[in-house]
């Protein structure tokens, strides 16, 4: 980490219509910072996830991202979302997907160039899944659909990764590949990661916020089964990493 | 079957018919596919029947119809596309609204214009038969524009077409392309108006297109496959239809009916074939 400050939330508070969401939140995350986000459902994760891209706007307080409003600095974040939005049965390569991660609002008109072409290999390499680049959607496993959703978040060069609990659908695993890769990316790029899992994330991420409503962080070291109780309401068993 | 092809070597009208499927049939293919993929196949229906208003009008006022067609056709797909973007939820109200109303002020106009009217079926079914140098050119003209910002803006449709919400995070901006796919379509259906006229045009649109998603794994094969099968079924509705006198426009969708029937048939067989090559042998079953 070397200090900048990436993303600073600053008394953010969001409600859908009568339900508030979000109350009070603070947060600052400084540049190549691995932060988890865990909380129960409902407890407005991906509500926070969609103000920091700027998909939905706080009713109070203020988001800034890369020092930039989050609409104009959304091209600079990679995102895997949950939940693929889109259908399965899209007649379109795992290769056309990743490549459609480097479209930006300035891209040029045409097809895709070379240095896209060779940067979607490079991404594809990364999360292995080159040997299936030339395969319809439809045919992956959900491990290579979250590592295909990856590729396309990481093909663009993101200065900041966020991932909405990218490991939901897929086994323990694939899920320990993809967060020991995420693990290597974070040398060159700001990680938040949201998840449900705290027990899992903890070992892989320098800092963990704790949302329900509102939100408290903590160091890693400093989680103890107290810390889980108090957030979800109810006793956790806890295990511990090596790290 | 040889009646309809001395017939192509005699009659002017033939050929300007058969060149009216090759032009109208590759618009359609590439424009269709969108269609499907994104599931806007009533959208683009009430954007073909609200057109007939501007049919109406031009009719009305001694203007051509064809050009009052592309202009409202154009108005429509802008107008459904920006109300659709602000209040998402009524879409299926807003599309009957237009659909409907649209071809009340169509009817009104043109029983309103004196002389004979013999105009409104060839409207609503087309006459392909009817096809001028002039369409011809109109149809060219709208082919051109169709091909030319499909092939421009590729990549900007397929981002917003695959993913809407990844899409706007790249910064591409989604309404505008969206509103700009609307008016391809819109275009494409006043290229149809001459040959199956504008209550057919959905089928052709969208028959073709659902029928090569069966067989295909990208989106540009499934726009090539879409052409060579709307092509097909154009020309031998065109063909079947000769002798026996009967109407080509409803012989068109009649034969992207039965090719779409097929080629869910064909996929189901495929597809069987396939399960069985790689299910394990039952036990027992060697040896």
């Amino acid at each position: 980490m070397n200090g900048t400050e990436v993303i600073n939330i600053n008394n953010v508070s969001f409600s859908y219509g009568a339900v508030p969401v979000l109350k009070d939140i603070n947060l600052s995350v400084l540049a190549e910072e691995f932060f988890g986000l865990i909380g129960p459902n409902a407890a407005g994760k991906s509500t926070l996830i969609k103000l920091l891209l700027g998909l939905m706007q706080p009713d109070a307080g203020d988001i800034k991202v890369l020092g930039r409003t989050p609409a104009y600095s959304r091209e600079k974040i990679g995102y895997v979302p949950q939940h693929a939005s889109f259908p399965r049965n899209f007649p379109i390569t795992v290769a056309e997907v990743v490549m459609l991660g480097r479209l930006s609002g300035n891209s040029t008109f045409g097809g895709f160039g070379k240095a896209d072409r060779a940067a979607t290999e490079a991404a594809m390499d990364a999360v292995e899944i080159a040997q299936v680049a030339e395969q319809p959607i439809a045919d992956l496993s959900g491990g290579q659909l979250q590592r295909m959703l990856i590729a396309r978040a990481l093909v663009c060069q993101p200065e900041i990764l966020l991932l909405d609990e990218p490991t939901a659908h897929i086994d323990l695993r694939a899920e320990e590949d993809i967060f020991s890769l995420l693990k290597q990316y974070n040398e060159q790029m700001t990680i938040i990661v949201v998840s449900h899992d705290i027990a899992f994330i903890s070992g892989y991420v320098h800092r963990v916020g704790c949302l329900n409503q509102t939100l408290i962080c903590h160091e890693t070291e400093s989680i103890d089964g107290k810390t889980i109780e108090e957030l979800y309401g109810a006793p956790v068993r806890m295990i511990h990493h090596a790290q | 079957m040889t009646e309809f092809f001395s017939a192509l070597v005699e009659f002017r009208f033939m050929q300007y018919a058969l060149l009216a499927c090759l032009l109208a049939g590759t618009g359609c293919g590439v424009i269709g596919v969108y269609v499907v993929v994104k599931r806007i196949s009533f959208l683009a229906g009430g954007i073909a029947h609200s057109v007939l208003a501007g049919m109406g009008i031009a009719y009305f006022a001694g203007a051509s119809p064809l050009a009052g067609a592309v202009v409202f056709a154009l108005i429509a797909a802008v107008l459904i596309g920006l109300i659709k973007l602000r209040w998402q939820q009524e879409e299926d109200i807003l599309i009957a609204a237009f659909w409907s109303v649209g071809m009340a002020v169509g009817v009104i106009f043109i029983s309103q214009t004196p002389g004979y009217q013999v105009d409104l079926m060839s409207y609503l079914f087309g006459n392909i038969l009817l096809v001028s140098g002039k369409d011809l050119l109109l149809m060219l003209l709208l082919d051109g524009i169709i091909l030319a910002t499909v092939f421009v803006c590729y990549k900007q449709f397929l981002a917003t077409a695959f993913d809407e919400e990844f899409a706007r995070l790249r910064g591409i901006n989604v309404e505008l392309y969206y509103i700009l796919l609307l008016c391809l379509i819109a275009l494409t259906v006043v290229s149809f108006i001459q040959i199956v006229g504008l209550t057919l045009v959905i089928a052709l649109l969208v028959l073709p297109a659902a029928s090569a998603a069966q067989f295909v794994t990208s989106m540009a094969r499934m726009m090539l496959l879409a052409v060579i099968i709307s092509l097909f079924v154009t020309c031998a509705g065109l063909m079947v239809s000769y002798q026996p006198d009967l109407s080509p426009g409803a012989m068109m969708i009649v034969a992207a009916g039965v090719v779409y029937l097929l080629s869910i048939m064909i996929k189901r067989r495929l597809d069987a074939r396939a399960a069985k090559r790689i299910a394990p042998t039952p036990p027992g079953g060697k040896g």
